[in-house]
């Protein structure tokens, strides 16, 4: 016994950012459930070998990245549009319908320019702008070289914003168009 | 190499709507009933730790040869989906979640899923089925561009016949997506059955991202549209809004926010007892839903 953390302990402290990471990495809500489960299969399997080298948290996430990865190119459930989003999401006793509807507009929106960066892009740039992680952990989670998380994380704010930029464009000429077409 | 400072703080240099948006990004949690639910499924699927084990995080000894756990998932579906029932697949399979956390319908094509990577584990199934799959193979132009046809057979035959239309045609989305995806949905294509035509439609749709932008974003703003009229108190206006967007997006993104609304917007109009009938019908397809609170009232 290394005296590392139980499973449970894992499991306990660990379940919201695992959770998180899923989403963040584009796994949809309907099968983030599923998907933290693989997480965890593999935490339970692999936690002895996990001998602290690293944060519970860097390792984690490197499974995390591979459960997502996997599902990523098992694409067709991630086009289950219908459902996705669906279910599942907090519940805020205080919402009311629209405002709800609202906030989850915005996760759509979110989503769909998230989807549309390379993962490494959107891992990068989802664990510093989102998570709040450091450069250097980034790097030990991803094992790449810190110059690379900077880099990736400069190319995926460019992507970002170019695609919120057009996001927000369309919806003002929408917007325009329907105010002409009322009058 | 200094470290960039974060969009979200001070100074970031991020515009308002990239802080907005990220902002809620960040925000996003897990549901409060998430982490107990995956846990009890999660129990379903580890070994159990023997008794007196030398305990030390029951990790050890318990973890190493019955966790082939996403295999034997894989081939819990494949097997019970091959024979017929849904519900039944899930719980076999260990997915537990998979049947008491999702729409039945997405539990099925997850279960679809996971039979079309798990091809070897369902071995003895195919044959018999493929021969009933019976659609005339019209559906997708490249019938046979898979090679691994037998296992795609029992996929697309049993879902189609439980839980037709609702998680189907988007499953079959991506037509120009990437390869393995569009191997895949071409299995699964045969579960929509009948309405190939939808199936066109929303492939072309969700393939690419800025497809699903437009149609996202026109889906938000019919749904603005008929918030609108029923905060002003017409709730007929919002009830044709509403059905409108259901016929030019049947398979919306937005479609529990539609629901939800509807359901509001018919018992606002003295509809109630179809307001009940389709309250109930919510809260049984979504009882998770962020919406199931509003909606619970219009179900009594």
């Amino acid at each position: 016994m290394t005296g590392g953390p139980t499973f449970k302990e894992v499991y306990e402290e660990q379940f919201r950012f695992v959770w998180r990471s899923l989403r963040r990495l584009g796994v949809r809500e309907s099968d983030v459930a599923d998907a933290a489960q693989d997480v965890f299969l593999v935490v339970h399997r692999r936690l002895d070998e996990f001998e602290g080298r690293s944060k519970v948290s860097t390792w984690l996430y490197g499974i995390c990245y591979r459960v997502a990865r996997d599902r990523r190119r098992l694409a067709h459930v991630r086009h289950t549009v219908d459902d996705e989003r669906a279910v599942d999401e907090r519940v805020d006793e205080h919402a009311d319908v629209a405002a709800e509807a609202e906030r989850r507009e915005g996760f759509a929106m979110l989503d769909t320019i998230l989807d549309e960066m390379p993962l490494d892009q959107r891992a990068v740039f989802t664990l510093f702008e989102l998570e709040t992680m450091g450069g250097e952990e980034i790097a030990a989670a991803l094992e790449i070289p810190l110059g690379t998380v900077y880099s990736r994380l400069r190319i995926a704010r460019d992507h970002f914003r170019k695609s919120l930029a057009r996001v927000q464009a369309r919806e003002r000429f929408r917007d325009e168009a329907r105010a002409g077409g009322e009058r | 190499m200094s470290a960039p400072k974060r969009w979200l703080s001070d100074g970031g240099g991020a515009t308002r709507g990239e802080r907005d948006l990220l902002r809620l990004g960040a925000a996003h949690e897990p549901p409060a009933s998430a982490k107990d639910a995956v846990w009890t499924a999660l129990l379903a699927q580890l070994p159990p730790i023997p008794p007196g084990s030398s305990g030390g995080g029951g990790a050890g000894g318990a973890g190493g040869g019955k966790l082939a756990a996403g295999a034997a998932k894989a081939a819990g579906a494949a097997g019970a989906s091959g024979s017929g029932g849904a519900a039944v697949a899930g719980a076999v399979g260990g997915g537990i979640l998979k049947s008491a956390l999702i729409g039945a319908g997405s539990a099925l094509l997850l279960i679809a899923t996971y039979a079309v990577v798990a091809p070897a584990q369902a071995p003895s199934l195919p044959a018999p089925i493929a021969t009933t799959a019976p659609d005339p193979g019209a559906r997708n132009a490249p019938p046979g561009p898979l090679g691994r046809s037998p296992a795609s057979s029992p996929i697309a035959r049993d879902p189609s016949g439980n839980e037709g239309p609702a998680a189907s045609p988007d499953s079959v989305a991506p037509v120009g997506a990437p390869l393995p995806a569009a191997s895949g949905e071409a299995r699964v294509a045969p579960s929509s059955g009948h309405d190939s035509k939808g199936l066109v439609g929303s492939a072309g749709s969700a393939a690419a991202p800025a497809d699903r932008e437009t149609r996202l974003l026109e889906e938000s703003r019919r749904l603005a549209e008929a918030r609108d009229a029923l905060r002003r108190g017409d709730a007929s206006g919002a009830l044709s809004l509403l059905s409108d967007l259901q016929r030019a997006v049947p398979g919306g993104i937005l479609g529990q926010e539609r629901e939800a609304l509807a359901i509001e917007a018919l018992a606002k109009s003295g509809r109630t007892s179809e307001a009940r009938t389709r309250a109930q019908a919510f809260l049984q397809a979504y009882p998770q839903s962020p919406h199931a609170p509003h909606v619970e009232p219009f179900a009594r």
